[in-house]
């Protein structure tokens, strides 16, 4: 049987340079637009790179093999998607901003960050 | 430490059924690893996590391939050519995919691989055959013993560590699930039961018999004392989770592991059907075609009064619902049906007629 019922919402960001230091931009789609070195302007997805489940963000997932699996998981998708966005000039890091569910408990909010090599 | 179980033999026509068994579900997961390739592409086209150094991580051809020859292999194990070694390299294909991307991982498909790995190893290419002759006889029963092993270790490991985990013990686990479930149950059950489910009392006991079925599920299956009862209670748990959450290929891998757990000796039992009643000519075909696993010799009496008499393992002659408690017992499709027959004819007395064995 299942070790937990545990449930996670994905809230996913990219940390942009501000005038006053970094800077969270939201990206509820998992989509977002920024210049390469050269100015034009490319789209990015999420979702090019990381399948199901954790490619749905904004809804509640079930935590397949607990809560500690899907978070290993989801920080690794980080590191992934931000070695392979090597001409956003913008983004310095991607953020994963998940509220969790545990047991049917609120659980705590955890943060997850992946900075761009 | 005795090592007489190394040395054990015993009929083997029964592991033929188990090969046939797992190398229909290998086939079955490698139809849904081509239907997840075609459906979500290659897994290394994008985010995943291998175990092994990504150079051994195959591309996506010689994926494909891997796909392929669990499929054929899964397929020669069915029909019975090169059974073992082909059950055994489908299996290994299909433990080698996991270790290539453990996103992919599920424990139900792992679990189905290990067994098929292991059922390979036991002497199961001598029966249930589609081409050439089946060879009776006996041989070494320890490769089957170590396939029973790995069932009892998934119960085993589910149950414990449930036990030591505070939110499964009190119910915390269950009690969201259950409210998932509970507008389901409102179609039909009055609203006061199906609020049940809703009670922390009922999902804290629903939890305790859910760790204490595992537990005897673990260690009763190898006492034959307490096997036919465990061995039901497994059906009944498997069809359970198999109704309620459909576990992929789960419930059917341990359903057909229990195979393992099967006496292997053959035709133990007689059955003997009244021959001058039409109904008893078309029940004897019927079971002759359900006894899958050789339980029975098969006989058509004309002088018997019952229209269905059962002699046991231990000589002991059975009539009316007791008969048939016994037929459900040993029958695969009929199984099911055994507690409830076995709790009807609690207090009738048997027939003893012994035949002198």
């Amino acid at each position: 049987m299942f070790n937990e019922a545990s449930r996670l919402t994905i809230h996913l960001s990219r940390e942009v340079a501000g005038r006053r230091g970094p800077l969270l931009v939201p990206i509820p789609s998992g989509r977002w637009r920024a210049p390469d070195s050269s100015g034009r302007v490319r789209e990015y997805a999420w979702q090019d790179r990381v399948h199901y489940p954790l490619d749905r963000l904004e809804v509640s997932l079930h935590a397949s093999y607990g809560l500690d699996a899907q978070l290993f998981h989801l920080q690794a998708a980080l590191d992934d998607v931000v070695r392979h966005i090597p001409d956003d000039e913008r983004t310095l890091a991607l953020v994963a901003d998940v509220d969790t569910i545990r047991n049917g408990a609120p659980g705590p909010h955890v943060r997850l960050r992946a900075v761009k090599p | 430490m005795s090592l007489g179980w190394l040395r054990e033999e015993r009929d083997a026509h029964v592991l033929g059924a188990l090969r046939v068994a797992f190398a229909s579900l290998l086939l079955l997961l490698a139809v849904r690893f081509a239907r997840e390739l075609v459906q979500n592409g290659f897994f290394a086209d994008a985010f995943y996590m291998p175990l092994l150094p990504r150079s051994w991580v195959p591309s996506r051809t010689e994926y494909v391939t891997l796909i392929a020859v669990q499929g054929l292999g899964s397929l020669l194990a069915l029909v019975g050519v090169l059974a073992r070694p082909a059950l055994f390299t489908a299996a290994l294909c299909g433990l080698y995919g996991f270790l290539c991307d453990r996103l992919n991982y599920h424990n139900n498909r792992y679990e189905l691989l290990l067994l098929a790995l292991l059922v390979a190893v036991t002497p199961c290419d001598r029966s249930f055959l589609w081409f050439g002759q089946t060879r009776p006889g006996t041989a070494p029963r320890w490769a089957a013993r170590l396939v029973g092993a790995q069932i009892s270790i998934v119960y085993l490991a589910s149950s414990l560590g449930k036990l030591v985990d505070a939110d499964w013990r009190t119910g915390a686990v269950l009690l969201p699930r259950f409210a998932v479930g509970r507008p389901v149950l409102e179609h039909f059950l009055p609203a006061s039961l199906a609020a049940l489910v809703s009670a922390p009392w009922f999902a804290h006991a629903a939890s305790l018999a859910a760790i204490g079925s595992e537990l005897f599920l673990a260690l009763g299956l190898w006492f034959s004392s307490t096997r036919v009862l465990a061995l039901w209670l497994g059906v009944m748990f498997h069809s359970g989770i198999e109704l309620a959450a459909h576990v992929e290929l789960f419930s059917y891998t341990m359903l057909s592991g229990y195979l393992a757990f099967v006496t292997p000796e053959l035709r133990e039992r007689r059955l003997s059907w009244n021959s001058e009643r039409p109904l008893g000519d078309y029940l004897a075909a019927l079971c002759r075609k359900l006894d899958l696993l050789a339980r029975f010799t098969h006989e058509h009496v004309s002088e018997q009064a019952s229209l269905l008499i059962v002699q046991d393992r231990a000589g002991l002659s059975h009539h009316g619902l007791a008969a048939w408690r016994e037929l459900a017992r040993a029958l695969p499709p009929l199984f099911p049906l055994w507690l409830p027959l076995c709790l009807l004819t609690l207090r009738e007395r048997r027939t003893q007629t012994y035949t002198g064995r």
